[in-house]
């Protein structure tokens, strides 16, 4: 793949914005994989967290968009705890929520999105749902 | 009777409610009572990770200056989402002295709370107030041939700062039904450490 770096996508400015809500070095990460093998959650990822670590080091915030990564993560720590470089990838994850979501770009609006039979679900489920996926 | 601070949360009052009349049952019995804490309000479910984002920390603190301004030293919840997010919401308030200012003068209606309150699982609670020992003689009907899978979840053991248990493996439950002393005898079935 050939990145073109132009203003728009220039690492910098994702950087700015993550680095103070993550505080860490993102490029502390050397790719291994391990958050990934980890993962229970990643059979229902179009991109793996290794994936989303890759993107941020290079600052691709388009790339990043469109990745249903963040909102499929169930924020259950496996990664952080396995992770060799100490990197809190759940914490980047919800950076990248954060950073839609402060935006009023709700992943889960239910005017929009019905959800089914509400009764059904555990109340903490639907609460933490809205917590993680609506602003 | 001995009493110790017991927030609920909602699943406690909905979907779980049998858990909570266990645990009340449970805690009589062994001459405890867990007294609800007042004007509690939601936990928060999923503690809030990055560093700008405190307001989602408001309500597990609010719910531990309730537990405090009952003269509580320590807070028993049964709910394993409530106790992770009270328990990083309370080191964050004991080790964090930026963020525990901030959310001190924001809250200032509120007393002041520097993490004063101890945030316990009922887990916990049993192993070291009322210890694994005091349950065999009030055991009336041993749990004989059970097999049972203890499943601590994510969010009783992660992130490590406010594991239940330190170290990576995890004992408790079985430490409740191996022990001879427990006259449950039900077979725990060992799960791989996650």
């Amino acid at each position: 793949m050939t990145i073109q770096f132009t203003p728009e996508n220039d690492p910098g400015r994702l950087f700015d914005q993550l680095e103070p809500m993550c505080g860490m070095d993102f490029h502390r990460c050397f790719q291994c994989g391990s958050c990934a093998s980890a993962c229970p959650m990643l059979d229902h990822m179009d991109a793996s967290p290794r994936k989303i670590m890759h993107l941020v080091q290079f600052g691709l915030a388009e790339k990043l968009k469109t990745a249903n990564t963040p909102w499929v993560c169930a924020t259950c720590l496996r990664c952080r705890v396995i992770c060799p470089r100490s990197i809190d990838v759940p914490r980047v994850m919800e950076a990248l929520r954060m950073l839609q979501l402060r935006r009023q770009q709700d992943h889960l609006e239910p005017s929009r999105d019905r959800i089914h039979r509400v009764s059904d679900h555990p109340q903490i489920a639907l609460i933490g749902a809205f917590r993680k996926l609506a602003s | 009777m001995k009493q110790i601070s017991y927030y609920p949360g909602c699943a406690l009052k909905s979907g779980a409610k049998g858990l909570e009349t266990a645990a009340h049952a449970v805690l009589t019995v062994l001459d405890w009572e867990m007294a609800e804490i007042p004007a509690w309000n939601c936990c928060g479910v999923v503690y809030s990770l990055v560093e700008d984002d405190l307001i989602h920390r408001l309500g597990p603190v609010r719910n531990l200056i309730r537990a405090r301004q009952q003269g509580a030293d320590s807070l028993v919840t049964l709910c394993a989402m409530c106790y992770n997010t009270l328990s990083q919401a309370n080191r964050m308030m004991r080790t964090e002295p930026e963020k525990r200012d901030k959310i001190n003068r924001f809250m200032h209606e509120e007393p002041d709370y520097q993490g004063e309150v101890e945030v316990l699982h009922l887990l916990n609670f049993l192993d070291r107030e009322i210890g694994w020992e005091a349950i065999p003689p009030h055991v009336k009907r041993p749990l004989k041939g059970l097999r049972i899978a203890p499943y601590y979840g994510c969010t009783l053991t992660r992130p490590r700062e406010v594991a239940i248990e330190p170290g990576r493996n995890f004992s408790l439950l079985t430490r409740m039904n191996w022990s001879e002393a427990v006259m449950i005898r039900s077979v725990p079935i060992r799960i791989p450490t996650r």
